[in-house]
């Protein structure tokens, strides 16, 4: 049961990724410029959690899809928040490889 | 009114105590339903009387001052995260659009071939991309998803809105339909159908649900102002 929801909770993240995303190109150039990690990945939790009030609060009638599929809200911003910083984690990384 | 239940299973679900506030102001006071696998309950009431709240607080997604949400005597916690037990139907659009129709069909374990057979205009759909149907469309596949999916209780939030006369008629048909499997709830504010169709109707009024005997209590709970509308039909 736990794998089907862990799928539709990562579609969320799908349909919901592309300014969170689009966030890592300053990220990814600062990190290119100080080499700081822990500070980036703060201020993206920081931003993502902005991004994520502003999801919730414009686009909440379309959780109902979701909802109807028994995925809770909790897991659905679990599921997206550490996506999302996971998948910056490895863009940083993979950065720092080809410096 | 006064269709006779078909019961298929012993499955009760009531929602007692349901007690609402937002910004102070009071939307639901102590309101209480009931109803039961096989049966359909419309649920009436005035534009901000608290329907959809009320529905929403049932189903777990709205947090309440307080809702006792029983199925068989269990309380039941945020009930839409029990798997196949209630679904809703919210009033708004909320299926991805990116989605084909027959994956959503899938995702909703809806019979496919049950579904097709009653709209067989469907079919050349399935295929189909939820954001290139119609908003009439998307909302009568909303509808038919929610009410087709395999789960015990059926809450709808005004199904028929943005829905073409035939096809609200079929849909009407389809509701006869599957009571025999679940236990519908409707709220919407064409109420003629729903009285045709409900064994059991309540009205949301100052907070309160209070239980409709008669069609004419709609007339001095102050719902209708005549039965007129009714009458000459």
């Amino acid at each position: 049961m736990y794998i089907p929801r862990l799928r539709i909770a990562l579609l969320f993240y799908r349909y919901h990724c592309f300014v969170p995303t689009l966030l890592w190109l300053p990220g990814i150039w600062v990190y290119s410029l100080d080499g700081l990690l822990l500070p980036l990945l703060l201020m993206k939790a920081a931003v993502n959690g902005l991004l994520w009030y502003l999801i919730s609060t414009t686009r909440h009638d379309r959780f109902y899809y979701y909802y109807n599929l028994h995925v809770s809200r909790p897991v659905l911003f679990l599921t997206w928040f550490f996506t999302d910083l996971l998948l910056f984690g490895i863009s940083l990384w993979a950065t720092a490889l080809m410096w | 009114m006064g269709n006779s239940a078909y019961v298929v299973a012993s499955d009760i679900l009531t929602a007692e105590h349901v007690c609402l506030a937002i910004g102070g102001r009071e939307l639901l006071a102590d309101a209480t339903i009931r109803m039961a696998r096989g049966s359909i309950t419309a649920l009436l009431g005035r534009n901000g009387a608290g329907k959809s709240l009320l529905l929403q607080c049932i189903f777990g997604t709205r947090a309440a001052t307080e809702c006792d949400v029983h199925v068989n005597g269990v309380l039941l916690r945020n009930a839409y995260t029990i798997p196949r037990l209630m679904n809703y139907l919210p009033q708004r659009p909320f299926l991805p659009q990116d989605v084909r129709v027959g994956a959503l069909m899938r995702q909703y374990r809806v019979p496919q071939e049950k579904l097709l057979a009653e709209y067989p205009e469907l079919e050349a759909y399935i295929h189909t991309p939820i954001r290139e149907l119609s908003p009439g469309y998307e909302r009568l596949l909303s509808v038919l998803l929610v009410l087709y999916a395999d789960s015990r209780f059926t809450m709808l939030d005004e199904p028929f809105a943005h829905i073409e006369p035939m096809y609200a008629e079929r849909l009407l048909a389809s509701l006869q339909r599957q009571r025999y499997r679940k236990g519908i709830i409707i709220t919407d504010h064409r109420y003629e159908p729903l009285l045709q169709v409900a064994d059991t109707i309540y009205l949301l009024k100052e907070g309160r649900s209070v239980y409709i005997r008669e069609v004419e209590d709609l007339v001095v709970h102050g719902y209708l102002a005549t039965l007129n509308s009714l009458i000459t039909r």
